[in-house]
């Protein structure tokens, strides 16, 4: 009768399922206890068939503690009688045979059922390292676990079965060692090879790694540790190779891992170094030098398959091609707002160079260099550009330090420097310019516009009464005024009227001060211009008589009347053999304010026109076109 | 043109006179465009037109055509020759 009991008992609990104990409940403790199942442990903790393993590990086990210990055998071998069925009266009964009062019972088998049991067998049950259990499955708070001989197996919903051994492998022995559960928490992972050794993580965080030599810990929840999981953890950089070193600058802490180290500094966090980016970094003098700890992590994808990894005082930048370079300071600062490698510049060639004339820095890149100084702050010189610059000295030659970036439009490049300027087009080349006021119409401190202008030609006198002028024509290159060419020449024989004062009549020999425009030439013979231009003959006038309506305008005419100027006449002495309208008090006409204000020949004091060399007049209008300004005044009139 | 003279009195009244001479075997037009100019400036000036048979010459005068304050300055006579129409 007794061994009926406990048949009936196993064949029950195979019917209900696991037992309270086992996880199968455990992942359901809010679930009625008999609706639990084994096909109810959730996916995230593969369960092999259950009825497969809770009857291997039920065939095994131990015996449940309490019970008598059965077998497969210990099915009831009697025929039970026929419900109802009368034992046969002539049938003597068989004397049983009574137990040997000596006879120890035998233990109950321990179950190891569910996930657990998974585990288990999956880890060759009682004939592997874990051994038969040694204790039922025992769950709190969402854990389960179930001792062994050999160690121990832990479950979560969440980590699924994962075995803590006492004595084989490398960390279990070391959780057990360092307080198990308690201190360490459960294993969310098996003691897993890895490259060069083996790592286990547990619930508090704490990841034991047998690097072959030795065993190291170090905690997920750690800025390192978390960081390290944030990059991969051991998929991506490997075992840690030293334990947490602390006590860099500014209390900042490093591991080595095999892929790479993980700096930590407070108020940064850690960040891993590594690849050439971690070389050049070190190179430099790692935490040490002025690039400080890393604040970020290495950034991938740009342009030619580079990355680029930022660091509190910098940045490195690497591609196949060019290997790791670092930026910072203004240099750094003006490659990122030049796009940095996805901009004209490329990637960084070099460091930063300094020891440079006046205490400057420079660097190279793809296309092109950077330069700084502490006058001039940085700016990037472009390949078409720099090799003239070094021609011409570099910082340290006539033209100094760049005072801007090189800058193009068209088809054409230039840049300004400190004592000049360099231009650069496909076509002509490179070009050194020295400094010159044509300068004063980029940097505003002309206080005239130019409207656009293509070119402009300066004309100053140093003071009012004074004839003798500089002339200097400006042309634009990639939006730069550069200097053409410069020459002297003359006003009107007065000088200049202040601005905006009428010049009035040509008789009082003024020349007026502002910015005018220039739209058409006239001479001669057209010596080849993009201005509309008008051929002279005996009839040419420009009218001088105010209040007619020929005043300051082109006309023709077989008399010579008043102030009109005749045209073939100056023409015909060499005057206005070429020569250019300044459209000053035209094309809106205020009478008497003054007319026929001309850029022309013959290189003498003038009635308020411009003269200057025929060299000088011919080249002006071949160049010129159409809303090309003169600027001309006394040099405190125009300049700031 | 020949013989072109170009005189101030001392008072500074310009007179022009000249001889204007087609060599040519057509009609001709002459422009002559007389300025005197002190400097820069355009002092007084005038202009004389005429034919000129082919072959043929002819006397021009621009009498007191300018006025100076005294007689410097400089006459400048500009002659254009066209078909004549």
């Amino acid at each position: 009768m007794k061994k009926l009991l406990v048949i009936s008992a196993v064949v029950l609990g195979l019917a209900a399922g696991p037992l309270a104990v086992g996880p199968a409940f455990a992942e359901t403790a809010t679930l009625p206890q008999d609706t639990a199942s084994p096909t109810a442990t959730p996916s995230s903790a593969p369960v092999p068939t259950t009825s497969a393993s809770i009857t291997t590990a039920t065939a095994t086990a131990p015996p449940l503690e309490g019970t008598e210990a059965t077998s497969a055998s210990a099915e009831p071998t009697g025929e039970p009688s026929a419900p109802g069925a009368e034992p046969t009266p002539t049938e003597e009964p068989t004397p049983t045979e009574e137990p040997t009062p000596t006879e120890e019972p035998t233990p109950p088998a321990v179950v190891v059922q569910g996930p657990i049991g998974a585990k288990w067998t999956e880890l060759k049950g009682a004939s592997g390292v874990l051994g038969a259990a040694t204790a039922d499955q025992r769950c709190s708070s969402g854990v389960c676990s179930q001792a062994f001989e050999g160690g121990s197996i832990f479950w979560t919903t969440a980590t699924g079965a994962h075995p803590v051994l006492r004595k084989a492998g490398h960390t279990g022995p070391r959780w057990h060692a360092k307080g198990g559960l308690a201190v360490l928490g459960y294993p969310i992972t098996d003691e897993t090879a890895v490259s060069g050794g083996t790592i286990q993580k547990f619930s508090n965080g704490i990841v034991l790694a047998w690097t072959g030599t030795q065993m190291l810990e170090f905690s997920t929840r750690s800025g390192i540790g978390s960081r390290w999981v944030a990059a991969g953890g051991e998929a991506v950089l490997g075992l840690p190779m030293t334990a947490e070193v602390c006590g860099l600058k500014a209390a900042g802490c490093v591991q080595q891992f095999t892929k790479g180290p993980i700096y930590w500094v407070r108020g940064v966090g850690g960040q891993v170094v590594w690849g050439g980016i971690l070389g050049r970094w070190k190179a430099a003098g790692a935490q040490n030098s002025v690039l400080g700890y890393p604040v970020s992590a290495e950034s991938c994808g740009l342009p030619s398959r580079g990355c680029v990894q930022r660091f509190q005082g910098g940045s490195i930048y690497w591609s196949p091609t060019t290997g790791a370079q670092a930026t910072r300071a203004g240099i750094g600062s003006r490659y990122l707002a030049a796009g940095a490698s996805r901009g004209m510049l490329g990637y960084p060639l070099t460091g930063e160079i300094c020891g440079q004339p006046a205490r400057g820095c420079m660097q190279h890149f793809q296309g092109g260099r950077i330069y700084w100084s502490p006058a001039t702050g940085a700016w990037i010189s472009g390949r078409g550009i720099v090799s003239k610059f070094i021609a011409a000295g570099g910082p340290g030659g006539s033209l100094g330090y760049p005072i801007g970036s090189e800058h193009c439009a068209a088809g054409s490049c230039a840049q300004s420097y400190q004592r000049g300027d360099i231009t650069w087009s496909r076509s002509t080349g490179s070009r050194v310019y020295a400094m010159s006021e044509c300068r004063n119409l980029n940097n505003g401190k002309s206080k005239y516009p130019t409207y656009g202008a293509n070119r402009v030609l300066l004309t100053w006198t140093q003071g009012y009464g004074q004839n003798h002028a500089t002339n200097l024509y400006c042309m634009k290159v990639a939006g730069t005024y550069v200097p053409d060419w410069r020459t002297d020449g003359y006003v009107g024989k007065s000088g200049f009227k202040p601005p905006g004062v009428p010049s009035g009549p040509t008789r009082n020999l003024f020349s007026p001060t502002g910015s005018f425009s220039v739209t058409e030439a006239f001479g001669l013979g057209n010596p080849g211009t993009k201005l509309p231009y008008r051929t002279l003959n005996p009839r040419s006038r420009w009218g001088g008589n105010p209040w007619t309506a020929t005043y300051n305008k082109y006309h023709e005419s077989s008399s010579w009347v008043g102030w009109d100027e005749n045209m073939w006449w100056f023409a015909s002495l060499g005057y206005y053999r070429q020569g250019v309208v300044i459209n000053y008090n035209r094309p809106k006409i205020v009478q008497d304010a003054g007319f026929a204000i001309f850029l022309h020949m013959t290189k003498t004091p003038t009635a308020g026109c411009i003269s200057l060399d025929d060299w000088a007049v011919v080249d002006y209008i071949r160049k010129s076109t159409p809303g090309d300004r003169i600027i001309m005044g006394t040099y405190g009139a125009l300049f700031r | 043109m020949r013989k072109p003279i170009c005189r101030a009195t001392a008072d500074g009244s310009w007179s022009f006179t000249g001889t204007l001479v087609n060599s040519s075997d057509k009609n001709k037009m002459f422009t002559v465009a007389i300025a005197v100019t002190v400097g820069p400036a355009v002092a007084g000036h005038t202009i004389i037109t005429k034919t000129v048979a082919a072959g043929k010459s002819a006397e021009i005068a621009a009498p007191n055509f300018a006025k100076t304050k005294d007689s410097a300055g400089t006459c400048t006579p500009v002659v254009s020759v066209e078909d004549a129409p």
